[in-house]
C-alpha cells in the first residue's frame, strides 16, 4: 500500500492528475487479487483433513488479517484537492465493493470449498454445544461443555463462536458465502451428525435416544442452517431460490436415523440379551426402520454376532436358546411380519437342530419358569386365531432374500411354533421329543416319571395325542420294570449269591423308537445272569420272553491293573471288548470280531472308549495292545466320571449324525408321499382317508417304511391347513384351482 | 479262574443294568383279527402286555384276548377259531 501511496505522490509531482484515479483503482484491485486473496486461499487450502483447534485458529487469524488489509485499502489516501468530489465518492464506493468484484477464478480451486466443510463442522459443533448444553449433558452423562470441555458455567464457546460470524461477514463481502454454503454446509451438517451420533451412542445404553437426538437437531443444526440462510439472504433474494430446501433438511433428519441404526446395530447382541430392559432402544430402532429401512444392518449384525458369540461348542444350549427366544421377541417387535427374524435366525435354527439337547431344553423350560413363559406355550396353534385384517403389514423388501418364504403359507407365529420350526414340522419335533425321552430312559440315569408325565401331557395338549401315544407306554414300561426287578431280585437271590446285582429295563418295542440290536457274545458271567433273569421273567409273565440288547444298559466294572483299581460304567458291548484283553494283551479287530461274534464296525466304533481311557493302545492299524505302563491309566482314572461323560457324548455324536440323516429321510419320504397323494387325487377327484392309505401301501410303500393310518392323516391334515387340499364329508379333494 | 498271575489286568463285574424287549411267545407275529402285532395292544387298548394279553387256542392259533372274546361273543352258535374253524378253546 505504501508503494501505491508513493506512486500517487509521484503522479501529483509530475502533474499527471488524470491518472490518479485509474492508478488507485488498478493498484488496489491488483493488490487484493494478486496478494491478499491468494494469501487467504493458501492458508485455507493448507488446512489438514481433520483440523485441530490450532489449525482453525490459524484460518480465523488469516480471515481477520484479510479483513484488516481490506480496511486498510479503504483508508487509502486520496489527494482530494486534485480530484473532484463526485469522482472521489465514486472511488470510495468502488473500493468498498471491490472485494466482491475481484477475479477469483484462478485462485479458487475445488479444494477451497472442501476445506470449509471442516471449518463449518467445527463451528457447528461449537454452536450446537452452546444451544443444547442440557440435552447433550443428559445424553453423555456429565456436566462438561461438549465442545470446550469446561464446566458449563465457565464455557467460552459463545465468544469463540463470534469469530465465525466474522468469517461469515468476510465471505459475504467477497460474495462467496452462498457458494461456500451450498458446497459445504450440508456436508458439514452430515459430518457433524455422524460424529455426534457416534460419540453419544458408541456405548450401549438402555435409554431412549431418538427424541433427544431430534431435539439436538432442531435446536442446534436446524437453527444453525437458519442463521446461514439469514446471512445469505441478500444474495438469495436476487435468485429467489432457497439455500436449504425442505428436501435437504429431511435428508439430514433421516441421516440422524441412519447414523443411529449404524451405531446401535453394533449393540444388537446386547439388546437381545438384555431384552426386555432394552425396550426403549428397540422403540428407537423401530422408528428408524419404519422411516428409513436399513433392516439389513440389523439382520447382518445379528447373524454375525450369533455366529461369533453363540454358535460354538462352548456356549450352553440353554443360553443359545434363551438368546434365540429373545431374538425372536426383539425381531418380531421390530418387524411383525417375521421376515427379519427368519433371515437373521436361520443359522441359529439350523445350529440348534443339530444340538442334541435342544429339545430337552425346550421341553424342560415348558413347565419350569425358565426362558419361556407359560402363556406363550399354551397359545393355541394358530388355526383358531384369525389374523386381524387391520393389523396386516406388508412384508419388507428384505423378504426377497428369503426365497423359500414365498412358498410358505403365513402360519401362526407364536413362540412355540417358532421353536418347533427349528425341527421343520411339528411332527418332527414330536418325534424328536419321543427319541429324547427314549434316550433318557435308556441312559440309566434316574428319571422322575411323574415329571416326565407332565411334559408328555403338556405336549399332548399342544400337538395332539397321535404322535405321543408311545410316551405313555414308555413311561409305564419304566415303572413296570422297577417292580419286576424287585420281585426277580428276590427270586434270584435264592439261587445266585448276590455278587452281581441285575436290573433290567423291559420295554415294549412297538412303542419305542427303533431299538438297535448289535449281536455280540457277552462274557459268560453276564450271559448266565441274563439267562437267569429271563427265566425268572418267564415265570412271572407267562408265555413271554426277553430279548436283550447289548447296545444299551450299563455294566459297572472294576478293573485292576498295575496294582490300581479303576471303576468304569460302560455298555455291555464295551465290557465284552475289554474283557477279552484279560486273556491276551494284543488283539486285532478281526480277531476280536470273530471271537465276540460281532461285526468289525461295531467294535471299531466302541474300542475308542478304551483307547481314550488309556487302557488300550493302537499299535498298528486295527491292532490294539493293553498298555503296560499303567501310570497313565491311573492318571486318567482320576477323571473316570468325566471320561464317562465324554464317551457318552462321543457315542451320541454318532447318533445325532444318524438322527439328522433320519430327519432328512423323513422329510424326503413325506414329499414323495405327498406327490403320490396329489397324483391320485388328480385322477380320482376325491378319496377317503382309508382309501388313500391302502392305495399308498400298494403303490408307494412297497412294504417298506409303511405309514400308519394316523401318520397318513397327519400328513393330509398338514396339507389341508396349508390349503393344498380340501377336506369335506370325509373326502379329500384338491382345491378347485388346482384341478385342471 | 482263567486269569493266571501273569495277566496284568483283572476285571470284576459289580452291577448289571440291562435293557431288554419283551415278546409274547406265539406262533405268529400279529393278531389275525386286528392285524396289530402281539407286542402292541389291540386297537381298543392303550397299553400292551398285561393290559392286553394274548390267548393261545388249542388249535395253536393266537389272538389278543380282547379280539378273540369279541369275536366269540359275536358268534351266535358255534364258538369257532376264525382261522381254522375248529372249536375255540383257549389254553390256560
Amino acid at each position: 500500500m505504501n508503494q501505491l501511496s508513493s506512486i500517487i505522490d509521484d503522479l501529483i509531482e509530475n502533474g499527471e492528475i488524470d491518472l490518479i484515479l485509474p492508478v488507485i483503482k488498478g493498484g488496489i484491485k491488483n493488490q487484493i487479487e494478486e496478494v491478499y486473496f491468494p494469501q487467504l486461499c493458501s492458508v485455507i487450502e493448507n488446512v489438514p483433513q481433520s483440523p485441530s483447534a490450532n489449525d482453525i485458529q490459524h484460518v480465523i487469524n488469516a480471515f481477520l488479517q484479510f479483513e484488516l488489509l481490506l480496511n486498510e485499502t479503504n483508508q487509502i489516501y486520496i489527494p482530494e484537492q486534485y480530484v473532484d468530489k463526485e469522482q472521489c465518492l465514486n472511488l470510495k464506493r468502488y473500493i468498498e465493493i471491490l472485494p466482491s468484484k475481484i477475479n477469483r477464478l484462478h485462485t479458487i480451486k475445488n479444494s477451497f470449498y472442501q476445506k470449509f466443510i471442516c471449518l463449518f463442522e467445527y463451528y457447528l459443533a461449537c454452536y450446537t454445544a452452546i444451544q443444547s448444553k442440557t440435552i447433550i449433558s443428559e445424553l453423555i452423562g456429565n456436566t462438561l461443555c461438549s465442545f470446550c470441555k469446561k464446566q458449563i458455567g465457565l464455557c467460552t464457546c459463545e465468544t469463540f463462536y463470534r469469530n465465525f460470524e466474522a468469517v461469515l461477514n468476510i465471505l459475504k463481502r467477497l460474495k462467496l458465502l452462498t457458494k461456500v454454503c451450498q458446497m459445504s454446509a450440508i456436508e458439514a451438517c452430515r459430518h457433524r451428525i455422524s460424529n455426534f451420533v457416534r460419540d453419544t451412542c458408541s456405548k450401549y445404553s438402555p435409554n431412549e435416544c431418538i427424541p433427544v437426538l431430534e431435539q439436538w437437531y432442531e435446536s442446534g443444526v436446524h437453527c444453525w442452517l437458519e442463521i446461514l440462510q439469514g446471512y445469505c439472504y441478500d444474495e438469495l433474494s436476487q435468485s429467489s431460490q432457497e439455500l436449504f430446501d425442505d428436501h435437504k433438511r429431511l435428508e439430514l433428519k433421516n441421516y440422524i436415523l441412519e447414523c443411529y441404526i449404524k451405531a446401535r446395530s453394533k449393540h444388537m447382541f446386547m439388546i437381545i440379551i438384555e431384552y426386555p430392559e432394552s425396550c426403549k432402544v428397540l422403540k428407537d430402532l423401530k422408528q428408524c426402520i419404519k422411516q428409513i429401512g436399513h433392516r439389513y444392518l440389523i439382520i447382518d449384525t445379528v447373524k454375525d454376532e450369533f455366529n461369533k458369540r453363540l454358535l460354538h461348542p462352548g456356549a450352553g444350549t440353554t443360553d443359545i436358546l434363551a438368546a434365540f427366544i429373545n431374538a425372536i421377541r426383539v425381531l418380531r417387535y421390530l418387524d411383525s411380519t417375521g421376515v427379519m427374524m427368519e433371515l437373521s435366525c436361520n443359522n441359529v435354527k439350523q445350529y440348534l437342530a443339530r444340538r442334541e439337547d435342544t429339545i430337552r431344553v425346550i421341553v424342560s423350560n415348558m413347565n419350569e419358569h425358565g426362558v419361556l413363559e407359560l402363556d406363550e406355550l399354551t397359545e393355541s396353534d394358530g388355526r383358531a386365531t384369525q389374523m386381524d385384517m387391520y393389523d396386516w403389514e406388508p412384508e419388507p423388501i428384505e423378504a426377497l432374500n428369503a426365497p423359500d418364504r414365498a412358498l410358505r403359507t403365513p402360519h401362526s407365529r407364536d413362540m412355540m411354533s417358532m421353536l418347533v420350526s427349528i425341527y421343520g414340522h411339528p411332527e418332527l419335533f414330536v418325534e424328536e421329543y419321543v427319541h429324547m425321552l427314549a434316550d433318557r430312559l435308556l441312559s440309566g440315569v434316574k428319571v422322575d416319571i411323574t415329571h416326565e408325565g407332565r411334559y408328555v401331557d403338556l405336549l399332548k395338549n399342544r400337538f395332539g395325542d397321535a404322535g405321543l401315544q408311545g410316551c405313555d407306554v414308555m413311561l409305564k414300561d419304566y415303572i413296570d420294570s422297577e417292580t419286576i426287578n424287585g420281585s426277580i431280585r428276590k427270586n434270584l437271590s435264592e439261587k445266585f449269591s448276590l455278587e452281581l446285582p441285575i436290573n433290567a429295563l423291559i420295554i415294549s418295542s412297538q412303542y419305542w423308537p427303533e431299538v438297535k440290536f448289535s449281536p455280540i457274545e457277552l462274557p459268560d458271567e453276564l450271559m448266565a445272569i441274563q439267562k437267569a433273569y429271563t427265566t425268572a421273567y418267564g415265570s412271572i409273565r407267562s408265555r413271554r420272553t426277553l430279548h436283550w440288547s447289548h447296545n444299551y444298559g450299563q455294566v459297572k466294572i472294576e478293573i485292576e491293573i498295575g496294582g490300581k483299581t479303576l471303576d468304569f460304567t460302560v455298555t455291555p458291548f464295551h465290557a465284552a471288548i475289554i474283557y477279552k484283553f484279560q486273556d491276551k494283551d494284543v488283539w486285532t479287530i478281526s480277531d476280536l470280531s470273530s471271537s465276540l461274534k460281532c461285526s468289525t464296525a461295531c467294535i471299531r466304533k466302541r474300542i475308542n472308549l478304551w483307547q481314550n481311557c488309556g487302557l488300550l493302545k493302537e499299535e498298528s492299524k486295527d491292532t490294539y495292545r493293553l498298555v503296560e505302563d499303567s501310570s497313565k491309566v491311573a492318571q486318567n482314572s482320576q477323571h473316570t466320571q468325566n471320561e464317562m461323560v465324554i464317551t457318552k457324548c462321543g457315542d451320541d455324536e454318532n447318533d445325532t449324525a444318524e438322527n439328522q440323516a433320519d430327519l432328512d429321510k423323513k422329510e424326503h419320504e413325506q414329499t414323495i408321499i405327498c406327490n403320490f397323494i396329489f397324483g391320485m387325487l388328480r385322477t380320482m377327484t376325491s378319496l377317503t382317508l382309508e382309501r388313500i392309505c391302502s392305495l399308498l401301501s400298494i403303490y408307494a410303500f412297497h412294504g417298506k417304511n409303511e405309514k400308519t393310518l394316523i401318520e397318513v392323516r397327519n400328513i393330509l391334515d398338514q396339507k389341508v391347513t396349508a390349503n393344498q387340499l380340501q377336506y369335506k364329508n370325509g373326502l379329500y379333494t384338491l382345491p378347485s384351482s388346482n384341478q385342471e | 479262574m482263567i486269569n493266571s498271575c501273569k495277566n496284568k489286568m483283572r476285571i470284576r463285574f459289580k452291577e448289571f443294568n440291562g435293557v431288554a424287549i419283551w415278546k409274547w411267545i406265539a406262533n405268529d407275529d400279529s393278531c389275525g383279527i386286528c392285524r396289530m402285532p402281539f407286542d402292541a395292544s389291540c386297537s381298543e387298548c392303550r397299553y400292551p402286555g398285561n393290559d392286553c394279553p394274548v390267548l393261545h387256542g388249542e388249535c395253536s392259533h393266537c389272538y389278543h384276548e380282547h379280539c378273540i372274546k369279541k369275536w366269540i361273543n359275536s358268534q351266535q352258535t358255534n364258538k369257532l377259531c376264525p382261522m381254522c374253524r375248529q372249536e375255540w378253546k383257549s389254553v390256560p
